[in-house]
C-alpha cells in the first residue's frame, strides 16, 4: 500500500512538473519561442531594464515624493512625466525636452517651452503646467517640490513669436542661487496641470490625499511610455506611438522598443546573472570583476579599466561634534590611514581612477576646478606612518592588548591620558560594496592605533541616523548624481552651515550631517558659507577656479569627511544579445547612464533588435 | 578501555576519529607551521599558486590562512553550542524524565513547544537583533540555547526507562536526594547517550554557524568557516566561476560534520546491545 501511495504521489508530482513547464515554453503573441523572455512579449520588442527599482512599486504619483514613486516615475527620469532639460553630464550642455534653454544670468534663467509638446490626453504642455509643479510650495509647503521656491522668486511667462517664454527669477532674498535653478529645470519633472487640479478640488483641496493616490490606472503623461501593468515581480511600460517628441525632436521616429519591462530582482546576483543570460539587456547595479563577465556579453562605457565614467564620491562623514573626531588632526589621521588604492581595487574593482585628497574630482567636467599643487601641499594621501605621526603629535596615545603594536589594539587615550570610546562606522548592512569599503576603511584605522569597527545597521536604521547625526562615522554618498552645479553641490552637501542644528531631539540637517563648523563655536570659520553662497553667483571662469581652490583648502585641512573613491553616477552595464546600438565610449552618443534618466533617454531611439 | 576497544574495532570509527583527530590537530597546530596573516598579500580573487595554493580571497588575504583561523572559529562556536545544548537538554531531560507526573508534562511541553519553533529562526531573530558586537561566543550560546531539544527528548526516554531500576529504587529508600540520584545513579549510565548526543549537537552547532553566517548574521570581526562563504557569496564569487571561494571551507565543513556523525553512528552500534552483530 505504502509503494502505491509513493507511485501516486510521484505521478502526481511529475504532472505537476509538466504542467510548470509547458506554462513556461509558451510561444509568444508573434509566434517566436519565448527565449528566456516573458510569455506575452516578443523579445525583438521588448527592452528589460532594471537596477531602480528594488521594492514593491507603491505609487506612480508624479506628486509624490520622489523616493516613493516607483521606477520609472521617480527621480529624474523621464519616461511618463518630462523635464524641462536634460543635462548631458559629459559635455556639460542642456538639451532641450519641453523646453529649450535660451540664456541664464545671475537674475533669471530663461526657457522657451516647444509649443508641440502634449500630454497623452491631446492638451498642450504650458506655462499653467510649469508653475503649477515650480510654485506648488506656495500653496502647500508639504510639496514634494516646495524647496524650488526658496531658488525661484517668480516665474513670468510672455509669448515670443507663438512660443510661450519662462523666465525663472532668481530670488535673491533667499538664497541667491542661479545654478540650483538649473539643477531643477532637468529635475523636475512637469504634471499636467489639468488633471492635478481637479484631483485637488475632487479631494477638497488636501494636497496629502491626492499625493496618496497611486495615479497607476491611463494616467495622462507628457513622455514617449506609460504604464501598462504592474507587481511586485515586475513593472510594464508600453510605448506610446502619438508621443509629440517623436515628430518634434527625433524626426518622425519611433523608439525602438514596444515594451520596456523592469523586473523587480532581489539581490544584486541576480541582476548580474540575468544579465548574462541577455534576459536583461542593460542594468544600474555594482557588478564585482566586469571583465570577467565579458564573456558573457557584459559591456560597459570604455573596455577596459576603469570601465566607468567616474561621477559620484562615496566617503565616510564624520560625526564633528564628538571626541576625538571633533579634532581636526585626528581627522588628518584617519584620512593618512586609509589605504585608498585597497579601496579601489577590492571593494570596487578599479572602476575608477585614483582618488585625490579634496572634494573636487580631478576628472571630467569639474576637473578644471582641481589644483594637483594644494592637493600636495594640504591634502593627505595614504600614509601610515604619517597618520601615527600625527596622532603621536596631537598627544593621542594606543595602548595594546600585549603591549606590541603588532598584538591587538585594546584602546587610545587622549592627551589628558583619558580613554576614548570605541568609534563606530555605521554602514547599512549588505550593501556590500559600502561593506567592503568600510572593512578596509576600518583595517586602515585599527592599524594606525585607532578604535574603529564596523557599524553595520539595517538600511531602515541607516536612513533616519544621516540627518539626525546619530552616528560617529557614516557611509554616505553626497550629491549622488551629475547635475549642473557639480562640485558646489558636494561642498554645500558637506559643508553648509546654513542649517546647522546641534545632534539631539528631532533635530535634522539634510547637508552638513556631519555637524561641520558650527556658527556657534568660537572656531567657526565664516570663509565657509561666504564660499558656498558667492560660487553660484560666479561666472567668470577664473573667479569660480580661485574660489572652488579656497574651498577645497579649507576642506583638505579641516577634513570633515573622508572621501574613499570616485564611482561612475551609475553603473552603466549593458548586454548586445537582443539589442545593439548602447553608447559607449567609442560611441558617445549619449552619456553613461540607462536610457531612463536624463540626457540617455535618446538611446531608445538608436537602439536596434538584434533578430 | 574496553568499550574503546570495541569502537577501534569498527572501521567507521576509526575513519571518523581520524578525520576529526586530523582537523582538530591542524587547527591548533597548524598556525605553528603555516604562518598566518590576514594582510593583504595579493589582487582580488587570485588564483592558486604554487605559494598559495588556495588563492586569494576578495580582499587579497591567502585562504590557507583564512581557513586556518575559520576552522578554529567554527570548532570553538560547535564545541560551545554543543556544551550549551548539552547541558540544558540533559538537565530538562534527566530531570523530567524521573520525576515524571506534571513536572515532566510541564518540562516535555516546554520541549516540545520549543520542538515546533522552528529554532533556525529563533536562531535568526536573536541574532538580528544584536546587530552589534556580535562575537563569535554570543553566536555559539545563541545556537546553544535554541538547539537543546533534541538532548532533552533523548535523555528524556534514557532516565524515564531508568527510573523503576532497583538500584535506583535502593539509593531512594537509602534517603539519597534527588540531585544525587540523578547525578550518581542515572547519570553514569546514560552517559554513552549524552555523549553521542553532545557529537551531534557539536555538528549540529558547526552547520548552524555555517548558516547563520551564509546569510549575513554571523560573527562581526572574526573569520569563521561560515562568514567565508557569505563573503564569498555577497561579492559574487559563485557567479564569476571562483571555485577557490566556496569549495575549501564547504569540503571542510563537510568533512567535520561527516566525520562526528561516523563516531556517532559507529558509537551507536557499539553502545547499543540491539545493534550490535
Amino acid at each position: 500500500m505504502k509503494c502505491v501511495s509513493v507511485l501516486k504521489k510521484l505521478v502526481v508530482g511529475a504532472a505537476l512538473l509538466g504542467l510548470v513547464s509547458c506554462g513556461g515554453g509558451k510561444k509568444d503573441s508573434d509566434g517566436e519561442a519565448s527565449g528566456g523572455s516573458e510569455s506575452g512579449f516578443a523579445r525583438s520588442k521588448t527592452l528589460y531594464l532594471a537596477g531602480s527599482q528594488w521594492g514593491d512599486p507603491n505609487t506612480f504619483n508624479p506628486i509624490a515624493e520622489s523616493w516613493q514613486a516607483a521606477w520609472p516615475v521617480g527621480d529624474k527620469f523621464n519616461l511618463m512625466y518630462e523635464t524641462i532639460l536634460t543635462y548631458n553630464s559629459l559635455d556639460g550642455k542642456f538639451e532641450p525636452l519641453l523646453g529649450t534653454l535660451v540664456s541664464r544670468d545671475n537674475d533669471k534663467v530663461v526657457v522657451d517651452l516647444n509649443p508641440k509638446a502634449m500630454w497623452s490626453d491631446g492638451q498642450p504642455v504650458t506655462s499653467t503646467d510649469v508653475k503649477f509643479v515650480f510654485e506648488l510650495g506656495r500653496r502647500f509647503p508639504g510639496a514634494a517640490t516646495a524647496f524650488a521656491i526658496d531658488f525661484i522668486s517668480e516665474i513670468k511667462v510672455e509669448t515670443v513669436d507663438g512660443v510661450e517664454r519662462l523666465s525663472f527669477m532668481v530670488d535673491k532674498t533667499k538664497r541667491n542661487n542661479p545654478l540650483v535653478i538649473l539643477d531643477h529645470l532637468q529635475a523636475i519633472r512637469i504634471v499636467p496641470s489639468h488633471v492635478f487640479e481637479k484631483l485637488l478640488a475632487d479631494n477638497g483641496n488636501d494636497l496629502s490625499a491626492v499625493q496618496k493616490l497611486k495615479i497607476d490606472k491611463d494616467p495622462v503623461v507628457s513622455g514617449p511610455y506609460n504604464i501598462e501593468h504592474s507587481s511586485n515581480e515586475r513593472i510594464v511600460i508600453k510605448r506610446r506611438d502619438d508621443y509629440w517628441g517623436n515628430e518634434a525632436i527625433y524626426g518622425g521616429k519611433l523608439p525602438a522598443p514596444e515594451y520596456i519591462i523592469h523586473p523587480i530582482y532581489k539581490n544584486n546576483d541576480h541582476f548580474a546573472i540575468a544579465l548574462q543570460q541577455g534576459k536583461l539587456d542593460a542594468s544600474q547595479t555594482f557588478m564585482p570583476r566586469i571583465w570577467l563577465k565579458k564573456k558573457d556579453g557584459v559591456s560597459t562605457w570604455y573596455d577596459e579599466a576603469p570601465y566607468f565614467v567616474p561621477g559620484a564620491m562615496p566617503m565616510l562623514l564624520i560625526n564633528t561634534t564628538k571626541a576625538p573626531l571633533n579634532d581636526p588632526q585626528y581627522r588628518r589621521a584617519m584620512a593618512a590611514a586609509i589605504s585608498y588604492a585597497d579601496i579601489k581595487e577590492l571593494a570596487v574593482s578599479g572602476y575608477a581612477p585614483d582618488v585625490q585628497p579634496g572634494l573636487i574630482m580631478n576628472q571630467g567636467l569639474e576637473g578644471k576646478y582641481f589644483n594637483a599643487d594644494d592637493a600636495k601641499e594640504f591634502g593627505v594621501a595614504y600614509d601610515p606612518a604619517k597618520a601615527r605621526a600625527i596622532l603621536a603629535d596631537a598627544g593621542y596615545k594606543s595602548v595594546y592588548k600585549r603591549g606590541d603594536k603588532d598584538s591587538t589594539l585594546d584602546y587610545m587615550t587622549d592627551k589628558a591620558g583619558n580613554k576614548l570610546p570605541v568609534l563606530s562606522i555605521t554602514v547599512p548592512a549588505g550593501w556590500s560594496d559600502w561593506e567592503a569599503m568600510v572593512q578596509i576603511a576600518v583595517k586602515g584605522l585599527r592599524a594606525a592605533g585607532m578604535d574603529v569597527r564596523e557599524g553595520p545597521v539595517d538600511a531602515s536604521l541607516y536612513w533616519p541616523a544621516l540627518p539626525s547625526g546619530n552616528f560617529d562615522l557614516i557611509m554616505h554618498k553626497p550629491a549622488a548624481s551629475v547635475t549642473p552645479s557639480l562640485p558646489w553641490n558636494r561642498f554645500e552637501s558637506v559643508m553648509s552651515s546654513r542649517n546647522w542644528v546641534p545632534v539631539g531631539g528631532d533635530n535634522k540637517m539634510n547637508e552638513n550631517q556631519g555637524r561641520y563648523n558650527s556658527p556657534k563655536d568660537k572656531g567657526y570659520n565664516p570663509k565657509v558659507d561666504e564660499l558656498l553662497k558667492k560660487i553660484p553667483t560666479l561666472d567668470k571662469e577664473e573667479d569660480l577656479i580661485a574660489a572652488y581652490r579656497e574651498l577645497n583648502k579649507i576642506f583638505m585641512q579641516d577634513q570633515p569627511a573622508l572621501p574613499l573613491c570616485y564611482l561612475p553616477e551609475q553603473f552603466y552595464e549593458f548586454s548586445s544579445k537582443a539589442w545593439k546600438g548602447w553608447p559607449t565610449s567609442a560611441n558617445p552618443y549619449a552619456p553613461p547612464l540607462l536610457p531612463w534618466v536624463g540626457a540617455s533617454t535618446k538611446i531608445l531611439w538608436n537602439l536596434q533588435p538584434v533578430k | 578501555m574496553k568499550l574503546l576497544k570495541n569502537l577501534l574495532k569498527s572501521p567507521m570509527f576509526v575513519i571518523g576519529a581520524s578525520i576529526f583527530l586530523l582537523t582538530l590537530l591542524i587547527a591548533l597546530v597548524g598556525p605553528l607551521f603555516y604562518k598566518i596573516t590576514t594582510a593583504r598579500v595579493g589582487a582580488q580573487y587570485d588564483a592558486p599558486t604554487a605559494k598559495f595554493i588556495l588563492g586569494m580571497d576578495d580582499l587579497g588575504r591567502d585562504y590557507v590562512s583564512l581557513l586556518l583561523l575559520g576552522l578554529r572559529s567554527s570548532l570553538f562556536v560547535g564545541f560551545l553550542a554543543g556544551v550549551i545544548a548539552t547541558t540544558i537538554g540533559t538537565l530538562i531531560g534527566i530531570y523530567g524524565g524521573f520525576r515524571g507526573g506534571v513536572v515532566d508534562d510541564i518540562l516535555n511541553m516546554v520541549t516540545n513547544l520549543f520542538v515546533v519553533i522552528p529554532s533556525f529562526v529563533v536562531l535568526i531573530l536573536i541574532s538580528a537583533s544584536f546587530s552589534e558586537g556580535r562575537s563569535l561566543t554570543l553566536i555559539g550560546v545563541i545556537i546553544g540555547m535554541t538547539t537543546w531539544t533534541w538532548s532533552a527528548r533523548a535523555v528524556r526516554a534514557q532516565s524515564a526507562a531508568l527510573k523503576s531500576k532497583d538500584h535506583i529504587s535502593l539509593a531512594k529508600l537509602n534517603g539519597d536526594n534527588t540531585l544525587r540520584v540523578l547525578l550518581v545513579h542515572i547519570l553514569p549510565y546514560i552517559f554513552s547517550y549524552v555523549f553521542m548526543v553532545f557529537i551531534l549537537q557539536v555538528s549540529s552547532g558547526i552547520l548552524s554557524e555555517a548558516a547563520i553566517s551564509m546569510i549575513g548574521l554571523g560573527p562581526m570581526d572574526t573569520v569563521s568557516l561560515g562568514t567565508i562563504l557569505n563573503q564569498a557569496k555577497n561579492t559574487g564569487a559563485l557567479g564569476d566561476g571562483i571555485w577557490w571561494a566556496f569549495i575549501p571551507a564547504t569540503v571542510v565543513i563537510t568533512l567535520i560534520v561527516f566525520a562526528l556523525y561516523l563516531i556517532n553512528t559507529s558509537m551507536e552500534g557499539v553502545f547499543n546491545p540491539r545493534l550490535r552483530k
